[in-house]
């Protein structure tokens, strides 16, 4: 019993650590999916490991701990309150449920309308374009970022935007806000995970229009755009740009096998983890299996 | 590279040109603005079919039509649900965006970016 939240813990923070690892130059959807495996993982872990300080601090109150006398394994001592990490692990559950909340609630706000237009144009001379997730989600532009690009440069960023909505990229986005909403220090997987997204969908934007200058070129001419005319409201400071016309000017990205499984295999080792801790609250299993005595 | 586009797709590109103009185009403006090798009677066909679908008004203009964008449902949606995100406490968070704004010593690497890919697509 002592030992599973320490496990748990442990878990959690090898896992966030192998996230903040993941090599920037990777495959771009193998990053998406290595990086959000492992935050959710590191968020699980963390959340499992507070809630049994919790429990193993309920079942010892007294009151409690005599209602549960009949199975022996569960209390071995009794108290009259929480023990101060107890107290911690307590308060700490409660604001993490309270951020993921909120930030659920929002998320939840933000779906496209279900008329089923799969692309709407806004009038407005900001030069925008986004996604709403959503079934069948929706593309956004603006009249501003649609003047800033010609027509070929227009289909790259169509191709771009759609390819969030067919890969769910917003899932990703999604799922990774949630855990760095409960765990703060994850926070700079955050901007890893958008990178990682929309290099996804440049990638996808090249294989679909098959000329990779131009993708780059419509990258570069949009975030140009958007440079004249940024509203303060809205900055959005977003160091990757360049690299993302970089990389798309220096040609397709190789795979690398190797560097992948062996994150694969951390993930995958993170979650053994997990289980192992769920395993170790021995007079717990035992007393689910009708075991006490 | 005509054949790769998606279903829809060319359509999809003469409703954004349309909105790009601000004001209605004839299919011949339209054809002028979309450098393909495509035909008067391809893009008189998608513009009656985006008139069909409602996604377009048509005023007549000499002896053809002029087509320009109706804002629809689907478009005030979306400019509600864009000013609700523009005010959230944190829009980073909020939308998916193409791109964002850039610094200054980063637009000009962009900029000088931008040449070397555009000469890249002229060789």
């Amino acid at each position: 019993m002592d030992h599973a939240p320490i496990v748990a813990a442990t878990v959690s923070a090898f896992t966030a650590g192998a996230a903040l690892l993941v090599p920037r130059r990777l495959r771009p959807d193998l990053v998406a999916r290595l990086i959000t495996a492992l935050v959710v993982l590191s968020f699980g872990a963390a959340l499992w490991s507070l809630l049994l300080i919790v429990a193993a601090n309920v079942v010892q109150l007294h009151g409690v701990a005599e209602r549960l006398a009949w199975c022996s394994g569960i209390a071995d001592s009794h108290r009259g309150s929480f023990t101060p990490l107890g107290l911690l692990a307590l308060g700490t559950t409660l604001t993490t449920f309270a951020s993921v909340t909120r930030v659920r609630l929002r998320q939840r706000r933000q779906r496209a309308p279900s008329d089923g237009q799969e692309l709407a144009v806004i009038t407005s001379d900001q030069p925008l374009a986004f996604t709403l997730p959503g079934r069948p989600g929706q593309v956004v532009v603006s009249t501003g970022m649609l003047r800033s690009l010609d027509v070929k440069e227009r289909r790259v960023l169509i191709a771009h935007e759609r390819s969030h909505l067919r890969r769910h990229h917003h899932r990703y986005v999604r799922l990774t806000e949630l855990a760095v909403a409960a765990i703060p220090v994850l926070a700079p997987l955050n901007a890893r995970l958008r990178f990682a997204i929309e290099r996804w969908a440049d990638e996808d934007a090249a294989d679909e229009i098959g000329d990779r200058a131009l993708v780059a070129t419509a990258i570069a001419q949009a975030a140009l755009a958007s440079q004249c005319r940024a509203q303060p409201g809205l900055a959005m400071a977003d160091a990757c740009v360049v690299e993302r016309v970089q990389i798309m000017l220096a040609g397709p990205t190789h795979d690398s096998p190797l560097v992948a499984s062996v994150f694969g295999t951390l993930a995958a080792a993170g979650l053994v983890g997990l289980l192992a801790s769920v395993v170790l609250i021995e007079p717990w299993v035992l007393s689910l299996l009708g075991l006490c005595h | 590279m005509t054949e790769r586009r998606p279903t829809g797709g060319l359509e999809q590109e003469v409703l954004l040109h349309l909105w790009t103009l601000g004001h209605p185009a004839t299919p011949a403006e339209v054809l002028e603005a979309l450098d393909d090798d495509l035909a008067y009677t391809t893009i008189m066909t998608i513009l009656t079919r985006l008139w069909q679908k409602g996604l377009v008004e048509r005023t007549r203009s000499g002896r053809a039509f002029a087509y320009e964008p109706t804002v629809s449902e689907a478009e005030l949606t979306a400019r509600r649900m864009h000013d609700s995100l523009a005010s959230a406490s944190d829009p980073k968070a909020a939308l998916v965006t193409f791109v964002g704004t850039l610094s200054r010593p980063q637009a000009r690497a962009l900029r000088a970016l931008l040449g070397e890919a555009q000469s890249r697509r002229r060789s």
